[in-house]
């Protein structure tokens, strides 16, 4: 009876099959699924990625059964290699086929690419591009130094630069250079980097109110100083960073493209795929971004060693960043002498366009006339090119 | 050691990525000059342009 029983809720009962530090691991795991939708559902966290990948960690740490003697479950298995394995599996595994034909080889980064590109205005930084693009040589501050501290905890040069482009703040790019650089690595800094990424719209505000001034954080900066910006600028524009980045660094040419014919689509008026690239391909992407990585948070995939540091280093990767971002933002308030509000230093730290977005709010809680998001957008938009420029680096040189 | 060598590699690595920063705002800047009607290719100034080529010859 007991063993009829057993066979019919195998999900309680392969928690006999596990030891304590296991069962442990597992109960966390879905606890911590649960927190996710919880948080989410308040906003607190970004719903449109952790809420489906809530769900799925909780899922797939319940839901696990015996495989053919092993611990399994019915969702995905990232480790398979033989190509009649990955055949067998996408028959039996209900993710499998997503996971094989859009993660492994980046697709996804690619498809959450174009939906940026669709949604991110240029006009900012081409009426000022050198602002822009200083604040984000300080913003990129975490992707550099990151990358030798890792190396000091013993990570290997490619594993280190995989870790350290987290503090780019851009999920695709780093989705990219892990499934580049460090396959095997792929899933604990996949989901360190969007989870953080959705924790810096927390804590960044935070760190705004201890760096910058009061005074400083609600100055209104004069929207008739921006020069006009034509579509035909800014299409020229798309096609010569696309096609020049691309031939600087080919291994990111797949970003670059992605990204920019994004841009292009926006901005050659072509509604019909503007549309079609934000409602269908981001909104897409991101749900099986967000439900994909909470399947792959299994008990046994987040065992693997080194986890804690991972978690650690993107941390130290994002307030880096963070802290760059702000220094940068308060040196161009001194050089602009007081015209620049240096809360848009922080919208450096690239995440188009939630860090611009905590910039404006930040902004509005201190003087609700400061309107500093089309400001923002122009280091939020260079930080994306930027992080795309260190990525090809990195991938190139160590690939 | 291992950390100094590390350091400097991305040093590197910052190094080029700056420049090829400044090489994107340059194109920023490079594009709108253009726009702004330095060059303009328009039928006069193509025009002008034939016949400054003939009377050289």
């Amino acid at each position: 009876m007991i063993n009829q029983m057993a066979h019919i809720f195998e999900g309680i009962s392969t928690f006999g099959q596990m030891d304590a530090q296991t069962i442990a691991i597992r109960l966390v795991l879905i606890a911590v699924g649960l927190l996710l939708i919880y948080l989410s559902g308040k906003n607190i966290l970004d719903p449109m990625v952790l809420m489906p990948m809530g769900l799925a960690m909780v899922l797939v740490n319940g839901a696990t059964l015996t495989i053919e003697g092993k611990l399994a479950n019915l969702f995905l298995d990232p480790m398979l290699a033989k190509p009649e394995e990955v055949v067998n599996s996408m028959q039996i595994l209900f993710l499998q086929p997503i996971y094989n034909l859009m993660f492994s080889n980046g697709l996804i980064a690619c498809l959450v690419f174009m939906g940026i590109g669709v949604i991110t205005p240029l006009d900012y930084l081409i009426a000022r591009p050198l602002t822009s693009m200083l604040i984000v040589a300080a913003a990129e501050l975490g992707s550099i130094l990151t990358f030798p501290l890792a190396v000091a905890f013993g990570f290997t040069y490619k594993e280190a630069a995989a870790i350290a482009i987290v503090g780019g703040a851009d999920g695709p790019m780093v989705l990219f250079t892990s499934l580049e650089l460090a396959k095997h690595l792929f899933v604990p800094i996949s989901v360190v980097a969007y989870v953080y990424l959705s924790v810096t719209y927390a804590i960044y505000p935070y760190m705004i109110k201890l760096l910058v001034p009061k005074r400083l954080q609600g100055i209104k900066m004069d929207w008739h100083s921006i020069p006009k910006v034509s579509p035909r600028q800014k299409l020229t524009f798309a096609v010569l960073a696309a096609s020049v980045l691309s031939v600087l660094f080919p291994v990111a040419a797949p970003l670059f493209a992605s990204f920019f014919i994004g841009v292009m689509m926006k901005e050659a008026n072509l509604p019909r795929y503007r549309k079609f690239l934000d409602e269908v391909v981001l909104t897409g992407s991101s749900f099986f971004l967000g439900f994909v990585l909470g399947a792959l948070l299994s008990f046994y995939m987040v065992t693997a060693p080194r986890v804690i540091l991972i978690m650690f280093l993107g941390m130290v990767a994002l307030l880096l960043s963070g802290i760059g971002g702000i220094i940068a933002g308060l040196i161009s308030y001194k050089l602009s002498r007081g015209k620049i509000n240096p809360l848009i230093g922080i919208a450096g730290v690239s995440c188009v366009p939630t860090t611009a977005k905590v910039a404006q709010k930040c902004a509005l809680a201190v003087n609700k006339q400061a309107i500093i998001l089309p400001f923002a957008m122009g280091p939020n938009v260079a930080g994306v090119i930027t992080t795309a420029i260190i990525s090809g680096i990195y991938v190139g040189l160590l690939r | 050691m291992e950390m100094i060598n590390a350091i400097k590699y991305v040093m590197g690595i910052y190094g080029l990525t700056f420049l090829v920063t400044l090489f994107v705002v340059g194109a920023i800047i490079g594009i709108r000059w253009a726009s702004s009607g330095h060059i303009e290719l328009s039928t006069v100034s193509i025009r002008q342009y034939a016949k400054r080529r003939v009377v050289k010859r």
